[in-house]
C-alpha cells in the first residue's frame, strides 16, 4: 500500500514541476494562466497528501481560484487595451507597430542567468536533503498542543486555528495590515480606476446560475468559519470563499464597490479593528495578544468573523480595481484618453 | 519519510524552475506567474517539513505560516499586476510613430 502511495506521490510532484515549466515555456500568455490553475488545484491535492486540509482549502480557493481571476483580468485588460490602439491606429491611419511589451527593455538578463539558476537547484536539493536526513533535534509540537490541555486553554481544538489566532496571532494581526496596504497600492496603480465603468448586461443564464449559487457561497463560508474551531476550515478559506462569490457577482454583471464608500471602507478595517481591540484588551489582565482564558473561544471567533468580512472585503477589492472586462463604456473613454499621446508623444506622461 | 523527501525534492526543484523563470522570462505576467510557482514551492518544503513523522500530526506552526503566506502572496500579486498593468498603459500611451525611434528609448528605461 506504501509503495502505491509513494508512487502516486512521485508522479504527483513530476506532474507540478512538468506544469511549472509549461507555465513558463508556454507559446501563450492565456495558456500560461490556465495551465497556473491547474498547477494550483494539484498542489492542493499534495497538500491532502501533507496532510494539510486547511492549506488544501485555501489553495484551491486562492491560490489557484482567485489568482488565476486576478491574471485573467488583467490579461483581458491589457488585451483591450492593446485592441483599442489596433483601432485607433486604423482609424487615423498609423500602421500597428509592434506591441508595447515587446519594446520594453529587454536586456538586464545575463547569459549565466539558467546556469546560475541550475547551480541555485543543485544546491538547494542538496541542501534540503542534507537537513531531512540529518536527525531532527526539535520534536513536533503538534503531539503536546493535542494532548495536553493547552489547546483547551487556546480556546479551539483546530491547531492551526490555534496558532493563527492565539499562538502566533502577531503574523495573523500584521498579515492584514499587509492585506490592507496592498489593497492601497493597487488603488494606486489600477489603470481602470480611471475610467468610468457602466454594468454591462451579462447573459441571462449567468446571472440566474449567480442568483442561485451565491446564498449558497454565503451559507458554505459561514460554515467554513464556524467549523474552523474544531477542523479544517477558518477564516481565510470563509474569506476566500465570500470573496469568490463577490468575484461572481461582478463577473454577472454587477458593479466592484467603490472605496469612496465610507461603508465599504469600515467593511476593510472592521477586521482589524476588532482583532486590535481584543489585544489590546487582553492589556487589561495580561500583556498584549493575551487572552482570557475562559473568554479565548468566544473571542477568538469574534476575531475571525470580523476578520472573514474584512478579508473579503479586501480581496474582493483587490480584483475590483482593475475589473473591466465586457465593458463597453470604458473600452470607449479608454480610446477617447488614448487619443492624446498619439498625436502628441512628446508631452503626455501623466 | 519518503513522501516528505519526494515533497521536498519536488518544492526545490519548483523554487528553482520559479526564480529561473523570473530570471528568463521577459513579460512581466509571466514574472509574476513564476514568482507564484518559486513561493509555492517555498510552501511545499515548509509543509513537507511540517510532517516530521508519518506516524503522529503535522506541526501546525509552519502550516500557519504558510497559510498567511498564500493570503499575502494573492496580494503581493494584486499589486504587481496593477504595477505591470500600469507599465504596459504606459508604453501603449508612449508608443510612438516611427519617426520618434530615438525619444522611445528613453522613455522606455
Amino acid at each position: 500500500m506504501t509503495g502505491i502511495l509513494e508512487l502516486f506521490d512521485a508522479t504527483l510532484a513530476l506532474t507540478l514541476v512538468g506544469i511549472a515549466v509549461g507555465v513558463l515555456f508556454a507559446r501563450d500568455l492565456f495558456q500560461s494562466i490556465v495551465l497556473f490553475i491547474a498547477f494550483g488545484l494539484l498542489l492542493a491535492i499534495a497538500w491532502c497528501r501533507l496532510q494539510a486540509v486547511d492549506l488544501a482549502l485555501a489553495e484551491a480557493a486562492i491560490g489557484a481560484g482567485l489568482t488565476g481571476a486576478l491574471f485573467l483580468n488583467a490579461l483581458a485588460s491589457t488585451k483591450q487595451n492593446s485592441d483599442d490602439r489596433d483601432t485607433l491606429n486604423q482609424q487615423t491611419g498609423h500602421r500597428p507597430s509592434k506591441p508595447a511589451l515587446e519594446r520594453l527593455p529587454a536586456r538586464g538578463i545575463p547569459r549565466w542567468a539558467a546556469p546560475l539558476t541550475f547551480l541555485l537547484a543543485v544546491g538547494l536539493v542538496a541542501a534540503w536533503l542534507i537537513s531531512i536526513v540529518a536527525p531532527l533535534a526539535n520534536p513536533s509540537v503538534a503531539p503536546q498542543i493535542a494532548e495536553d490541555k493547552g489547546i483547551i486553554q487556546g480556546g479551539v481544538t483546530n491547531p492551526v486555528t490555534a496558532v493563527l489566532l492565539n499562538f502566533r496571532a502577531h503574523d495573523t494581526l500584521l498579515e492584514v495590515v499587509v492585506l490592507l496596504v496592498a489593497v492601497l497600492a493597487t488603488l494606486a496603480f489600477a489603470v481602470s480606476t480611471e475610467r468610468e465603468r457602466s454594468a454591462s448586461p451579462a447573459s441571462p443564464v449567468l446571472a440566474s446560475f449567480v442568483a442561485l449559487i451565491v446564498p449558497l457561497m454565503v451559507l458554505v463560508a459561514a460554515y467554513v468559519l464556524w467549523i474552523g474551531t474544531k477542523a479544517p476550515g477558518g477564516a481565510f478559506q470563509a474569506a476566500a470563499l465570500l470573496a469568490a462569490t463577490g468575484v461572481l457577482i461582478m463577473v454577472a454583471g454587477g458593479r466592484p464597490p467603490s472605496c469612496a464608500l465610507l461603508r465599504w471602507r469600515i467593511v476593510l478595517v472592521v477586521g482589524l479593528a476588532t482583532f486590535l481591540a481584543v489585544a489590546l484588551g487582553g492589556m487589561l489582565g495580561g500583556r498584549f495578544l493575551e487572552y482570557p482564558p475562559s473568554w479565548a473561544g468566544g473571542l477568538i471567533l469574534l476575531i475571525e468573523a470580523t476578520l472573514t468580512v474584512s478579508i473579503a472585503g479586501i480581496l474582493i477589492t483587490l480584483f475590483g480595481a482593475t475589473w473591466s472586462a465586457g465593458d463597453p463604456g470604458a473600452a470607449s473613454h479608454a480610446g477617447d484618453t488614448l487619443a492624446t499621446p498619439t498625436t502628441d508623444p512628446s508631452g503626455n506622461t501623466p | 519519510m519518503t513522501s516528505i523527501l519526494i515533497y521536498s525534492i519536488a518544492g526545490a526543484l519548483l523554487f528553482s524552475v520559479g526564480m529561473g523563470g523570473m530570471f528568463v522570462c521577459t513579460h512581466p505576467f509571466r514574472k509574476i506567474l513564476a514568482m507564484n510557482l518559486a513561493g509555492s514551492g517555498v510552501f511545499l518544503v515548509f509543509l513537507a517539513m511540517a510532517q516530521r513523522h508519518p506516524d503522529t500530526p503535522p506541526d501546525p506552526v509552519p502550516q500557519a505560516l504558510v497559510l498567511t503566506g498564500i493570503v499575502v502572496a494573492v496580494s503581493a500579486t494584486a499589486v504587481a499586476l496593477a504595477l505591470s498593468g500600469r507599465v504596459i498603459a504606459l508604453a501603449n500611451d508612449h508608443q510612438p510613430p516611427e519617426r520618434s525611434h530615438g525619444a522611445q528609448e528613453c522613455e522606455t528605461e
